[in-house]
């Protein structure tokens, strides 16, 4: 008698058809979570103030998005976000690699780099109001400085993250030191770089929507404390859902940019013999 | 810019032989001083293969290195033809233990390195890097990514990539240590092969005895730490070597006498404890 082995469900259902399921099981999980928010507004007769139901929300960010209301504020915040991110990224990278490269660097940067960062950067933000004032300026400065650190840690990390053999095969086939940045750590690090940036651009957008709670008179931040003000929590709640948004295509850009540069360094090359 | 290089460091005739004179290295541990090295003499003929066996941390790999100018050494000096030895040098091949290929980088790409850092011009090397690819079975994975390969294949890429710029010096760490027997048979076959080729002189570090005797015209013995060339056995057998060779009685006799000499090596030192 021949003995058949367990079916595993899991292995031999076809990949496009198991993720399809996953999709659904996620898409009921989140219809699950908001009917229960909905219920429980209605069960407890929660006042719309301390919670609206979940179609408020939803008629109120669909209004304000085709009445044009919300489009100024998000290009603010926007802007704010992605100078942040750009600028705060690019010192990383560049502080990193200096520190990384010259032991001499290391040993004068590195004290004030760690108490800028163990300082609250977002203590800073009512002192970047009195110098820079209300515009855009302060809040993409409070971005910039949260965003610094993953990209300098980790340009830091994957400059220094090479086997000793393969810089001794380097200094064997006579490299200078440009060469062994340029053709060996740089592209060693680029999985590190991608890690800062994801974690980086996140961060942009909490930098500059926090910016804006200290002193703002237009961005999706400063939008939320006038709502406080107005009372209006489903307005609130619009704007979180928003800024959910604003940060998941953010990072879904990362991440699409990430694919695309480590896909390439895995893909076999057709090559014809000269 | 190549024409400074080439003046910095005058090629030597294509094949040179190594002298390595009075050569000492004591390292600084963190928790040891200790001397890896201590007066090793010998020398190497130009276009021959040499052959380095000694037991684990016993300094084949030091030697190596001093050979290759990776480091500079206590005291003694090593000479390459009839220059010093100061730093690496381009006409030095180095083979390490591991393959040390760059992951995003074609097979290609990886054996043209050598002449992308020189500055040369590349159609001409690009030609000799197809070459060795076919000689090595490769040709057809040229656009292949390292982590797509074998083991094996892997560490012939590594071979092409030490002999690009016809080098006329080869040095090899082990290089086979971490492969199957099979795969390793097949490599000292093609080694052979490329050196039949080439002439390179040629020093190679194993930790297997029939390998070395295999390969190499003599067989260097290094004694345990601090290291020094215990004995040299010659190979009288003929070439081109073939696998048939290693049943031979001359052939299981070198190696026996290689294995009793390292015995009574370690036996010694377990006195002198």
């Amino acid at each position: 008698m021949q003995i058949e082995p367990p079916p595993l469900l899991y292995l031999q259902t076809p990949q496009r058809q198991r993720r399809g399921r996953e999709r659904l099981l996620s898409l009921v999980l989140l219809l699950t979570v908001l009917a229960a928010w909905y219920g429980l507004v209605q069960w407890r007769r929660l006042p719309p103030l301390v919670l609206p139901l979940p179609t408020a929300v939803a008629r109120a960010l669909v209004q304000n998005l085709l009445d044009g209301f919300l489009w100024p504020h998000l290009w603010v915040t926007l802007s704010e976000i992605l100078l942040g991110f750009l600028g705060g990224s690019s010192l990383g990278i560049g502080l990193g690699s200096l520190v990384a490269l010259a032991p001499l660097a290391q040993r004068v940067l590195n004290p004030y780099i760690i108490a800028s960062q163990a300082m609250p950067k977002l203590a800073l933000a009512p002192l970047f109001v009195i110098w820079c004032g209300f515009g855009i300026a302060p809040k993409a400065l409070i971005a910039a400085l949260i965003a610094f650190f993953p990209l300098f840690e980790n340009t830091l990390t994957g400059l220094s993250t090479v086997d000793t053999e393969t810089l001794d095969l380097f200094r064997m086939l006579g490299a200078s030191h440009w060469q062994v940045f340029r053709k060996l750590l740089l592209p060693n690090a680029v999985p590190y770089l991608f890690a800062g940036l994801r974690v980086a651009i996140v961060l942009s957008v909490v930098g500059a929507v926090v910016g804006e709670y200290i002193g703002a008179n237009k961005g999706l931040g400063a939008l939320i404390m006038a709502s406080q003000g107005m009372m209006d929590t489903t307005l609130m709640f619009a704007v979180f859902i928003v800024l959910t948004l604003v940060g998941i295509i953010l990072y879904q850009f990362i991440v699409y940019c990430e694919r695309l540069v480590l896909n390439r360094r895995a893909r076999i090359v057709p090559m014809r013999t000269p | 810019m190549a024409d400074v290089t080439m003046r910095q460091q005058p090629a030597v005739s294509t094949r040179s032989a190594i002298g390595v004179e009075r050569l000492s290295k004591h390292f600084h541990g963190a928790t040891a001083d200790l001397w890896a090295l201590h007066e090793v003499n010998c020398t190497v003929q130009a276009g021959e293969f040499v052959a380095l066996v000694g037991e684990s941390g016993c300094g084949k790999t030091t030697l190596l290195r001093l050979i290759a100018g990776l480091d500079t050494p206590t005291t003694g000096r090593v000479l390459l033809g009839n220059q010093v030895v100061q730093g690496p040098r381009r006409e030095i091949g180095f083979v390490f233990q591991h393959p040390v290929l760059l992951a995003w980088r074609t097979v290609l790409d990886n054996v043209l390195l050598p002449v992308e850092l020189t500055r040369q011009s590349r159609p001409e090397a690009r030609q000799r890097a197809f070459e060795l690819l076919t000689l090595l079975s490769l040709r057809d994975f040229a656009g292949h990514r390292p982590h797509q390969l074998s083991g094996g294949m892997q560490q012939r890429v590594a071979l092409a990539r030490a002999l690009l710029l016809h080098p006329s010096v080869l040095l090899m760490d082990e290089p086979f240590g971490a492969l199957d027997a099979i795969t390793r048979e097949q490599l000292n076959l093609e080694l052979l092969k490329m050196w039949h080729h080439d002439e390179q002189t040629v020093v190679f570090i194993t930790h297997d005895i029939t390998e070395a005797v295999f390969l190499a015209d003599r067989v260097l013995l290094m004694s345990r730490r601090p290291g020094t060339i215990a004995h040299t056995f010659p190979v009288p057998l003929p070439r081109p070597r073939t696998l048939e060779m290693r049943f031979e009685r001359r052939f299981t006799d070198l190696c026996h006498a290689i294995h009793q000499a390292m015995g009574l090596l370690q036996q010694g030192a377990l006195y002198a404890d």
